[in-house]
């Protein structure tokens, strides 16, 4: 016990990381994936071709696939070499940005389609019709499902352990390794894990929530 | 030709091989009020998007106010595709009204009139209150200006939607069945402001139901039937003595079923 308190302030910020990397990647996964879901809706062959084609590529490839490829095969193909910060950050902010985009999608096809027409009718462009009067629409649709995809993205960004990033599964195993005390570590590990994905929910249904559905409709 | 407000010459529109307008000719004046009747499923619909371009044609052109809608001019006189920017200006100035209102649901009526004046036309927040009020104050419902569109009623929502399409001072009005998602004792609020703005001398495509609106409020009626305009003419003679049997016919079962 008095071992696992001792490395709780080590793991804390290792947690601090794992958060930090997940709002980093998830504001600008949420950016592109804005984009892409109006490209997939776009009247344009090629801006819908090439976001479905995005859509495919970053949903279908599992994650630890996609950080490798990046991570070292980028290094081999093009000569560049990324930070693991990079790395990490682009390739959860890629993979995201897929699922977002189809979330996005969906919520804005949710929306009445005489919605966008009134104010097509007065005069409004295409992008101020999205921006005025679409998005503010969809941000109630899509925040249960958004939430589900920020839980689920803390949990990934255990992987990018594997390129070098100093968060808190990569601290697990370092403290793992060197105490000779898996089953201890793991466990606390993965009770950090749950801390920080049930508060999130929670803080999600208990504010959030309940401040969205509360008024107007 | 100068009197002109609307001009749309052979219109031919389908949707997959659904011919949905086949040549549909029809000359609108300055400060007219036309009915556009007909079967539902005949066009009058399709023919009213294609004004504002919500449609896009397949054949034929449309001029409002002269200018010919979806298409420039170009200095050695030829003419090709407007740009975006083309056709939301030629938009903002024709109103549209619809049957689901769709108002805007997270926005106040106060919002809904006020977002095209700042967004569109680019008034200061103030200006645009002031206009938009103007415009409530029209259609009765100024002491509504604080409220969502989820707690009016049906014709209170169309009748912000009216303000809202006439707060961008437009030139032209169209009603695309405007009262027939209200219930009938809501109907009658609508239609006075609709008469209203005829009375002002607003330029109205009006595609209704309202049989009673056409006769006392419009200068003309037209017969939509199978994407055809069939018949032409004052509201008096079309309802006493309509020249085509299939005008005859959607008469009497329209007027014998209300």
């Amino acid at each position: 016990m008095d071992l696992i308190i001792g490395q709780l302030g080590y793991f804390a910020v290792g947690a601090m990381y794992s958060l930090g990397l997940t709002l980093a990647s998830m504001s600008i996964a949420i950016c592109i994936g804005i984009v892409v879901s109006m490209g997939r809706l776009a009247d344009n062959i090629v801006l819908r071709w090439t976001s479905t084609a995005f859509v495919d590529f970053t949903r279908g490839m599992p994650f630890l696939v996609l950080l490798i490829w990046v991570y070292y095969g980028l290094a081999i193909l093009l000569d560049i070499s990324l930070t693991p910060l990079v790395a990490g950050i682009g390739c959860l902010s890629i993979k995201y940005a897929g699922r977002l985009a189809e979330i996005f999608r969906s919520g804005i096809q949710a929306i009445e389609k005489g919605q966008a027409e009134a104010a097509l009718s007065l005069g409004f462009s295409k992008l101020q019709t999205y921006r005025r009067i679409i998005l503010p629409q969809i941000v109630p649709i899509v925040i249960p499902p958004l939430v589900n995809e920020v839980v689920g993205m803390i949990q990934d960004s255990a992987i990018v352990s594997i390129v070098g990033i100093w968060e808190l599964m990569r601290r697990g195993n370092s403290v793992a390794n060197a105490t000779l005390k898996p089953f201890e570590i793991y466990s606390t590990i993965a009770v950090i894990y749950l801390i920080m994905t049930i508060s999130l929910s929670q803080l999600n249904e208990r504010y959030i929530e309940k401040k969205m559905f509360g008024k107007k409709r | 030709m100068d009197n002109c407000m609307i001009k749309v010459v052979n219109l031919h529109k389908s949707f997959g091989n659904l011919k949905v307008l086949k040549g549909i000719n029809l000359e609108v004046e300055k400060g007219s009020v036309v009915c556009v009747i007909g079967a539902s499923g005949s066009g009058k619909s399709t023919l009213l998007r294609c004004l504002n371009y919500l449609e896009e044609p397949d054949k034929g052109q449309i001029f409002i106010d002269g200018e010919m809608i979806g298409y420039r001019q170009t200095k050695d006189e030829r003419f090709i595709k407007a740009r975006p920017k083309d056709i939301c200006r030629l938009r903002s100035e024709i109103g549209m009204v619809f049957q689901l209102f769709n108002l805007w649901p997270h926005k106040t009526v106060l919002e809904n009139v006020t977002e095209s004046l700042i967004i569109v036309r680019k008034k200061s927040k103030k200006e645009a209150i002031s206009i938009a009020e103007k415009n409530l104050e029209l259609v009765g419902l100024i002491e509504k200006k604080q409220q969502y569109p989820s707690k009016l009623s049906g014709g209170q929502q169309q009748r912000v939607a009216i303000a809202r399409a006439l707060a961008m001072n437009p030139k032209i009005m169209l009603f695309d069945e405007a009262t027939s998602a209200l219930d009938p004792e809501l109907v009658g609020e609508v239609l006075a402001v609709m008469e209203k703005l005829a009375h002002e001398g607003m330029t109205m495509v009006v595609v209704t139901h309202e049989m009673d609106f056409a006769k006392h409020a419009a200068d003309r009626v037209v017969f939509v039937d199978e994407g055809q305009i069939i018949e032409d003419g004052p509201p008096e003679r079309i309802f006493s003595k309509p020249k085509n049997p299939r005008t005859k016919l959607f008469l009497s079962r329209i007027l014998h079923s209300s």
